[in-house]
Parts: structure tokens; sequence; C-alpha cells
């Protein structure tokens, strides 16, 4: 046999053997099927933070006490990878009977691959038996009501996934090396004392040529803490251009306000925000821009850093990884009577608005849906929420779960005002926000200033905001073009249910429709103005 | 030998695996708009094309508006099919739709729209329909076309003051509230008066907001309005209204403190007296 022959062959019989292998593994692969009296449920998500895996598994074995014969198992798939083998796994179906939504589940995807839960929603949920929850629809005992956009999804106008979790921002702190720094000094009750607190560190750094930083910055973790306080400085501009008064303004209304001049740059609750924003920027380390949330981890695990800004979904981590005891406290803004910071302020910004999260959803080629809900269910009942909590440190998604002790800090602190906006207004598309970052060493650089950060952003913010209320409107009027459709379906299939639906649907698309007409007039006077 | 196994593996390869798309509905037709309504408009398409109906011929012409990538020569297909529907039976339930979804088609799904022939077609439904759901809805998407436009505020104004008087005729609740949350949005918009304002948001409330963010939006928007154009008691319903009903909401604190700055109650003792 010629040596080129020979070679294909090798070629051909390795591509055989693997497909065979292939072919196998699909065969024998773990499935949902009743094998020697055992069911089986497998659920995926991307969550591989510490404690979670373990509460998850706690409550598998919970789960399974409560009904000999079923076996629960979990599949951890890591977040990078997740979107990419969710889709491949649902075309291959060899999915898993419950999925985590939000990565890679678009509306085409829940569409055609998930089971709605909409009518499960509306069902009380029977593990919440002999608690006050008992007789409550499910959605009202999560406590965002189910609004989360992994949860429900406003376009298809169905439920589609149950919430498990939520998250919110705090300031980790390195209690060990704190009471060595500090004694037994509180944590800062207001912004001054905050201030003070990080200039401290700095002067301990220079006396001493100790290597440490107050907060441990990086694009991740900086963003949370600069934001709270700008936005804490925008609270009266925002309720000051809230054109229809009902206390939520948009990002695209924002946007609009700025371009008719509404507001400007220069208004004191921008240049204020502007302002504090430099001064609590300088207690990160130089470059901190520079920096990935992994680095900014390690300067706050190696206690290099006294603090660092995070969400409550890292807190499980940092207590398994660190060698310190952990802090936490919520990040004190300046109060309405501060000299410098106090005429934006209207007060203490509510969370009571953070949205659930960790979602759950049920493909539509789950075999055994009734033990797929039932286990979800269990999940986000009263008792099986208690568990989640107290094993993996995260927050519950129920009403009236009692957090431990070291996850309360954690809950969101629902007494508040509404609060102002950030730097660049959270407009979606990314051109107002790349115009608002890319300068932002001019900002809060060594030698920077707000009045030179403004004469950088002054022209093309506008420009920029412009630009992305322009994809705002082309991007909702694809949406409005598509409800169109899913109108007459839904018309013509006509139950109570669509009718209810329809009505939803209708209020929402001529909403969107007449909104988009007027940021296009707004447009078309602003361009006339300029030729 | 060896070509039917790489027939095999290629085919194992390249052939997708069957997707799970909705359970099999009572027929063909609905599964079709089952289909449609949950955004699978590339297989509701294959479904129309199979079916011989006038309406599976309206479901396919929706259904190619959605094919992607988008064209000019789909949503003119699109455009023809529902035409020849209109002109076939224009008085029809489905000549109706099929004008309505023509108008629509003029309106938002062209690359170029066309707010006259839109309006033009609106038009037509509403004089030949009044009563018709669809003609409704084509009256709120008439309120758009012509509020909208580029003009001397005071033509604005008159159109506006004419579709509040046109919006207390609809009889449908969905577009008689539609209409009235548009006209005070578009109060708003061009800062019309508050008290007009909040009649037109309490018109639309009392005809059902159907999404419970819009109804706590509509809430505060009565209440605040109500609170700064001297109507206390109209305001203290709306806002303990809100208050009962949205129990995790980050604007509670500031609805508390507005109701708690709000001047004695008067005699007034129903929702009714108090939203006068």
């Amino acid at each position: 046999m010629k040596r080129e022959n020979l070679l294909n062959f090798i070629g051909l019989a390795l591509l055989l053997l693997c497909f065979g292998l292939a072919l196998q593994r699909i065969a024998t692969r773990p499935g949902d099927k009743a094998e020697d009296g055992i069911e089986r449920i497998r659920f995926s998500h991307w969550q591989l933070e510490g404690g979670l895996r373990e509460a998850f598994d706690q409550l598998a074995r919970d789960y399974e006490s409560l009904h000999p014969g079923v076996k629960i198992e979990q599949v951890a798939i890591p977040e990078r990878t997740y979107a990419q083998w969710l889709r491949t796994q649902l075309v291959g179906e060899t999915i898993t009977e419950i999925v985590q939504l939000g990565k890679g589940s678009d509306d085409e995807m829940l569409a055609r691959f998930f089971t709605p839960l909409t009518d499960y929603a509306d069902l009380p949920n029977p593990y919440n038996a002999g608690t006050e929850l008992a007789d409550r629809p499910l959605r009202d005992t999560i406590l965002d009501g189910m609004q989360g956009d992994n949860s429900y999804r406003a376009n298809l106008l169905d439920y589609y996934g149950i919430p498990v979790s939520m998250f919110t921002v705090r300031m980790f702190y390195n209690r060990t090396l704190w009471r060595n720094l500090f004694g037994d000094r509180p944590t800062p009750a207001n912004y001054d004392e905050f201030i003070a607190l990080c200039a401290d560190v700095q002067t301990i750094r220079n006396q001493t040529g100790r290597n440490l930083i107050a907060i441990a910055g990086s694009q991740y973790n900086a963003p949370p803490l600069l934001n709270r306080f700008f936005s804490s400085q925008t609270q009266q501009l925002n309720q000051r251009i809230d054109r229809f008064r009902n206390l939520r303004t948009t990002p695209t209304d924002i946007g609009i306000a700025l371009l008719r001049g509404d507001w400007t740059i220069d208004d004191p609750g921008y240049t204020s925000g502007l302002t504090i924003l430099r001064e609590a920027a300088a207690s990160f380390q130089p470059g901190y821009t520079q920096i990935n949330r992994d680095d900014a981890s390690f300067y706050f695990l190696q206690s290099r850093a006294l603090m660092i800004t995070t969400g409550s979904w890292d807190s499980p981590t940092f207590r398994a990884q660190a060698d310190f005891d952990i802090g936490v406290f919520n990040l004190p803004i300046p109060q309405t009577d501060h000299p410098r910071f106090g005429a934006g302020v209207i007060g203490r910004p509510s969370e009571s608005d953070t949205g659930t999260g960790l979602s759950f959803g049920i493909p539509r080629q789950t075999k055994n849906f009734d033990r797929a809900i039932d286990f979800l269910r269990f999940l986000a009942s009263k008792p099986g929420n208690t568990t989640f909590t107290r094993v993996s440190g995260w927050l519950p998604s129920v009403v009236g779960v009692e957090a431990p002790e070291y996850v309360k800090p954690f809950l969101p602190e629902s007494r508040g005002h509404v609060n102002g906006f950030d730097p660049s207004f959270a407009m979606p598309f990314g051109n107002t926000t790349r115009i608002i970052v890319n300068d932002m060493n001019t900002l809060v650089g060594i030698g920077g200033s707000v009045e030179e950060y403004k004469a950088k952003i002054r022209a093309p913010l506008l420009s920029a905001v412009e630009q992305d209320i322009r994809r705002s409107i082309q991007n909702s009027n694809m949406n409005v073009n598509r409800q169109d459709v899913v109108l007459a379906a839904l018309a013509a299939t006509g139950s109570d249910n669509n009718r209810s639906k329809l009505s939803e649907l209708l209020e929402a698309q001529n909403k969107i429709e007449a909104a988009n007409a007027w940021m296009n007039l707004e447009l078309q006077v602003r361009a006339a103005q300029a030729r | 030998m060896l070509r039917l196994l790489l027939a095999a593996v290629v085919t194992a390869a390249v052939t997708p695996l069957h997707a799970e798309t909705p359970p099999a509905a009572a027929s063909p037709l609905t599964a079709a708009w089952q289909k449609a309504a949950v955004g699978l408009f590339r297989d509701s398409l294959l479904d129309f094309e199979k079916l011989e109906s006038p309406e599976a011929r309206f479901g396919q012409a929706l259904n190619l508006l959605m094919r992607q990538p988008k064209t000019a020569g789909n949503v003119e297909r699109a455009a023809n099919a529902l035409g020849a529907l209109a002109a076939a039976e224009p008085d029809s339930e489905l000549g109706i739709g099929a004008r309505y979804y023509l108008g629509r088609i003029e309106q938002t799904h062209r690359v170029t729209p066309d707010p006259a022939a839109a309006r033009r077609i609106f038009s037509e439904l509403v004089a030949d329909h009044p009563a018709h759901e669809l003609a409704q809805q084509a009256v709120v998407k008439l309120a758009i076309l012509d509020l909208y436009e580029p003009l001397p505020e005071t033509t604005r104004r008159a159109r506006f003051d004419a579709f509040v008087e046109k919006a207390a005729t609809l009889s449908y609740p969905a577009a008689r509230r539609d209409l009235h949350l548009l006209l005070a949005d578009t109060a708003q918009r061009f800062d019309y008066s508050p008290s007009l304002t909040l009649d037109l948001l309490i018109r639309a409330d009392e005809s059902g907001i159907a999404r419970r963010a819009e109804q706590a939006g509509t809430w505060v928007r009565i209440g605040l309005i109500a609170s700064e154009t001297g109507r206390p008691d109209t305001a203290r319903h709306y806002f303990e209204k809100f208050l009962a009903t949205f129990i995790r909401e980050n604007r509670r604190l500031t609805i508390e403190e507005r109701l708690a700055a709000l001047p004695a109650p008067s005699a007034a003792t129903t929702p009714e007296e108090a939203s006068q």
C-alpha cells in the first residue's frame, strides 16, 4: 500500500473511531430515563463561585429524601463557554432537564426551546404549604414578583424562569487589617468619614512605605462605587428633568433632555457628580482603569488593599479564600446638609427595585417536566430558599426568608429615595459610555480636573447621545414590527389568555412607537437647528 | 462500502437535529398561528405556505415581514398579498385585517416608511368600519402619525384637540386606553396644561391599564400631577392605591412623603368623588 493511501486509511479509521465513540457516548449518556427505578433530573448552571454548588447539593439531597427514587444532579459549566454549550446541547437534544437562563438565552431560543411557566407562576407553590405564603401565587412569593429579565420575557409575554437569588453591591473590608491599622474604629457612617478613612490609609502608606491601598479598583470593581457617589449628586436633577412625572426616567429620556437643552453637563448636579467621582477615585490604586477583576480580587485577598467594592455573589468566594476576617458595609452617600455635596442629594437610594436572578427554566425536550417543575418549585419555596441562602451565603429570592447574619449586610435597603443617574446615564449602545470613559483619565488622573474633562466631552457627548438614540429607535422599531405579527397571531388564536396578552402587547407597542416618533421628531428639530 | 460509511458520517454531521416546537394544535392553521405567537416566524411561514386558504395567505404575508434578512422584495410581496386580500373582500374580518396591516407596512415595515400612504389606508379603514376593533387601533396609529411630524405648534395643538374628542368616542377599552395614554404623553412632551394631562391619564386608567409597570407609573403620574395642580383628594386616592398595590417599589418613600405633605382630606369619600 502506498504511503499516501496508508495515511488516508489511518485518517478514515480515526474518523470512524471518533464517530463510533461519539455514538456510544450519546447512546449511553445519563438521561432522564428511569433506570433501575431511578428518575434523574439534571440541572445546569455556570455559577462556579464557592458555596453555591454545596448549596445546590444540599437542596438536591433534601429533595431526594422527600422523593425516594429521584436523583438530582447538578452540571456546572464554565461561564465563558456556557452560551455555546447551551445552544449545542439544545440542538443536540442532550440538554439537562433544568437550565440556568441568562447567557445565550435570547427570545428566539426561549420561544423555540423552552416551556413557558406562566401557568405555574399563577399557582401557589405546594412547597410553601404551612407557611404564610401557602395561598399566594408563586410570582407573588418572589421578591420582585418574577419581573427580572430571566424570569419574565416582556417580548414573549410569558414567564420562562424561576429565580432563586438576587444581588446587591457592597463594600467588603479586611477586618483583620482594619483592626491592625485602626483598632476599633467603626465603619464610616457618612461620606466624610469614608473619605477620611481612605486618606488615613494613604497617610499610613506614605509614612511606613507599606504597599497598601485603600480600595482595590479595576475596570469591573470601580464603576459600582463611583456611580453610587455620582448618582447621589444627580437625584435632584433626575427629578427636575422627569418630563412624565413618574419618577422613573429612562436613559433615552435623559438623553433627549440633554439634546433639548433641558439640562447640560454644566448643571450643578452633573458637575458635582464629576467632582465627587474625582475625589472618590483617588482612593483606588493608580492605573486602576487598566486592571481586571481578578487582579483587584488578588489585591484584596493578599491584604494589599483594605477594601473592595463588589457584589454579594463574591462573598462566599472571598470568605473561602481569604485568610482574614471579612466585614461588609454599605457605601455612605453625602447627606443633604453636606456643605459641598449635599445640594443635589434627596436621600439614601432605595434598593427595592433590585431584581432577582439565578433563574432556571425547563427546555421543551425535558421528558419528565412534572418532576422538573416540582424540583424548581422546591428550590423557590420558603423552606428550600432558606436552605439555599444558609448554605450558599447568597441572597434569597423568596419573600420572608430569614437570611443568616453574614448575608444580612447584603439585603437590599428598601427604605430610600429614587436614585439619580450615572455619568453616561446607562445609555445603551456604547457611544455615550465610550465618550464618558475614554477621557476618564483627564478627570481622575493626577493633574486632571473637572473643567478639563468637561471641555473634552462637551461636543462629542451630544453627538454620541444622538447616535445612541438613533440606534435605540432602530432597535425598538424592529421590536415594534415583530410585535405586529405576534399581535395578529394572538388575535387569530383567540383564547382568554391570549386576549390579555394581546392587550398588554398593544399597550406596549403603542407606548414604544409614540416614544420613537417623538425622539425622531426631536432629532429632526435638532438637525434643522444645526443647519 | 467506504462511500456508504462516508455518506453516513457526512449526513450525521450536517443534518440538524430536530428542535422541539410547540405541541401539535387542533388544526394546521392554528398550529401555524401558535408558532407566530411565540416568535417562531420562519416555522410559521413554512406552515402557512403549505396551506390553501385566504387566512393562510394572510398569515403567510405577515410572516414574510419577519423573514430574515429583511428585504424590500419580501415586504413588497407581503403588501401585494395583503392588497389582494383587501381587494377581494374589503369588509370581511380578513379584509379589515389585511387593510390594517397594509397601513402598518406603510407606517413602519418598509425600509423607507410612507406615512402619507399609511394615513390614507388607516383613514379609509376608520371611515368604513368605525366600530371595528382594528379600526379603533388604527385611530391610535393615526394619532402617532399626525402628532409627531414636524408641524407648526398651533396645527399640532388643533390635531391634538381633535384626537381628545375622538378618544372619548372609542368603544374598545384597549384602543381608548392607548389613545388616552398617548395623548397624555403628548401633552407632557409638548408642555400642554398639566390639568389636561391629568384628565387624560385618569381616563386611561379607567379604561384599564394592562401592564403592572405601566399601572404603577400611571398612578404615580396621576398622584404627582394632581398634587401639583390643586387636586389633593385625587392625589391621595392614587397615592394610596399605589402604596397598597406595589409593595416592593423604589418610589414608595417618595410617594409616602408626598402623601404626608398633602393638605387634610376634604369631605369627598369615594374614589369617584376623589377623582373629580
